[in-house]
């Protein structure tokens, strides 16, 4: 448990002497405050429209799907390139530790990035009248937390795959693409089985329920076994690197 | 505190090491001497933990580096090869960090005494990446030293270092093999010989000797030796004079100038060149003894069971 602290405090503290970081933060505000001030703009011409939190919690998820496999890129393939890997795998430490703690810090920094956009809603609450709903305002930011944890395992696990940092960037992408998107589709066209379970792994279905106000039991626990899910399964993948 | 017994590796189809078996005991600075692609590294990773061997045991600081890699790690110092370093911490941040991965209570002391030991005390804030080669391979050293750990893994130690940090980076770890036991491994002879009680020669993947410092000189010094000897002229009205001198078996004018001398086996014949070039007036530049190369030592050293054999 300390071991997964330490790692995790100096990749959390490492992000802010990475330019990418920087520049990805950047993005998530730049195009969250894009898409509000023409929610606010709108809202002065046409009255009727009201501009709500979730409108912010869905640009939000839609630009961490391109953004964040650019923070856990690194998280391991950089290691291994660089060579400290070796240090880290001969240091006392599980593999299981490393694994935890470079997922932990990798979930602080986007989870910090996440906390500098709540200052759109904060604004907004300042402008409508009635002011905005809270519970909306925390089951959407509740989401945020959940895709992160869950998206952040599964780039680690990627990470631990590849040394080359743009072969992580590309096959995280494609992963977190395949897994938000289209992951639902047979749910949404067919009938049976195959239908039913594509239907409970739509991790978009989950997150959308949640935007609405809602938190499903089965959402939960599905998110939240995904990201043990794929934390175990990077452990493997960083101890088959051993074998190499 | 170190055993190995029947050590292999296989990377794929390639043997990287084939039946490996050497002890080490506290105390002792034991040299891994071999060409490149010899399998020092491996074998090193392997005592390091960093990863299993195909088949085999080793034992180090009384665990199973298979089925204690845990307990192994925490007793030993390890300095890979590369000097992998995090480029983008200072000397003191970094040094904190793995000591706080190595358990170390008070980390920012200890860190702060091993950059007195290696000397990079006034660098302690400076960004690693800033850094030059042999600054960083101290780095290596004091992290590898953090610890205290009871078996110092050392990959090529001084590769990188200028002559007065190679003096000073030995005379550290010389100091520092007195309580504990030191495995380093080496490309060049003569640092095997300076530094270690005994000295284990590797080549291809298979331990081909084992010595200590002392006998190994001895049976090096054995076989024929070469001199060079330079003279300001007439080097090739010497020819005959020096061949005629006892315990010399051939002499011939290299392409430089420079006369090689070839001598019997452990006979010295130094002097007696040096008279005869004053005897025949010639003025004497230079005369040295031929350091054998590594290629040389293997065949020497393996020449004796394959004549008997
Ligand atoms: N990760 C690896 N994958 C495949 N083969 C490897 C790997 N590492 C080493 N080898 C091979 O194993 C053999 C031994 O290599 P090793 O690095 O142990 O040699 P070395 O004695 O350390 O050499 P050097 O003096 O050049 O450092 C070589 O033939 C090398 O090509
Ligand atoms: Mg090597």
């Amino acid at each position: 448990m300390r071991n997964v602290w330490i790692i995790a405090r100096r990749e959390y503290n490492a992000y802010f002497n990475s330019p990418i970081a920087y520049a990805m933060a950047a993005a998530l505000l730049f195009s969250i405050g894009v898409l509000f001030a023409g929610d606010v703009y709108y809202s002065g011409i046409y009255p009727d429209f009201v501009p709500s939190v979730d409108r912010i919690t869905q640009i939000a998820v839609a630009m961490l799907i391109f953004i964040m496999p650019a923070l856990t890129m690194r998280l391991i393939s950089d290691e291994a390139r660089q060579g400290t890997l070796e240090l880290l795998l001969t240091a006392p430490v599980n593999d299981g530790a490393v694994v935890v703690g470079k997922w932990l810090g990798g979930v602080l920094f986007t989870l910090t990035v996440l906390a500098t956009t709540l200052i759109y809603p904060i604004m907004l609450n300042g402008m409508v009248q009635p002011p905005l709903d809270r519970g909306l305002l925390i089951t959407g930011y509740l989401a945020l937390v959940l895709f992160t944890m869950v998206f952040t395992a599964l780039g680690v696990a990627i990470s631990a795959l590849f040394d080359n940092l743009v072969a992580t960037f590309i096959a995280t992408i494609g992963s977190f693409v395949a897994l938000w998107y289209f992951i639902g589709i047979p749910g949404s066209l067919a009938g049976g089985a195959v239908a039913e379970v594509s239907r409970y792994m739509a991790f978009n279905r989950y997150f959308e329920t949640m935007l609405r106000g809602a938190i499903e039991l089965t959402g939960l626990v599905y998110y939240l076994s995904a990201t043990a899910f794929f934390l175990i399964l990077a452990t493997l993948v960083l101890q088959s690197r051993r074998w190499r | 505190m170190i055993q190995v017994e029947g050590l292999t590796k296989d990377y794929g189809a390639r043997r990287a090491i084939d039946d490996i078996k050497f002890h080490a005991e506290k105390g002792e600075i034991v040299g891994f001497l071999g060409p490149n692609g010899a399998g020092k590294t491996t074998t090193m990773r392997i005592l390091a933990g960093y990863m299993p061997a195909t088949s085999g045991k080793a034992v180090v600081a009384g665990y199973d580096v298979m089925e204690d890699s845990i307990e192994v790690r925490r007793r030993v110092g390890y300095l890979p090869e590369s000097v992998p370093l995090y480029t983008d911490m200072t000397v003191l941040d970094y040094l904190k960090y793995m000591g706080d991965l190595h358990g170390v209570a008070n980390s920012i002391e200890r860190a702060e005494d091993v950059l007195q030991q290696v000397d990079l005390s006034d660098r302690a804030e400076t960004y690693i990446e800033y850094l030059s080669k042999g600054m960083r391979q101290r780095v290596g050293l004091a992290q590898a030293l953090l610890h205290e750990p009871e078996v110092l893994i050392l990959d090529e130690p001084t590769i990188g270092l200028d002559p007065a940090q190679i003096r000073e980076v030995r005379a550290l770890i010389q100091h520092i093999g007195k309580e504990r036991t030191v495995l380093l491994s080496t490309h060049i002879l003569a640092e095997a010989q300076t530094m270690c009680d005994r000295v284990l020669i590797i080549n291809k993947g298979k331990i081909v000797a084992e010595d200590t410092a002392k006998n190994l000189e001895a049976r090096l010094t054995t076989g024929g030796g070469r001199l060079s000897l330079r003279v300001k002229s007439k080097a090739k009205s010497l020819i005959p004079t020096l061949k005629a001198l006892k315990g010399i078996t051939d002499v011939e004018l290299a392409q430089d100038g420079a006369l090689l001398i070839e001598t019997k086996p452990g006979v010295e014949v130094r002097p007696e060149v040096a008279r005869t070039v004053i005897a025949e007036n010639c003025d004497l530049l230079e005369l040295r003894q031929h350091g054998m190369t590594l290629e040389e030592i293997f065949l020497e050293l393996t020449a004796e069971p394959t004549t008997e054999g």
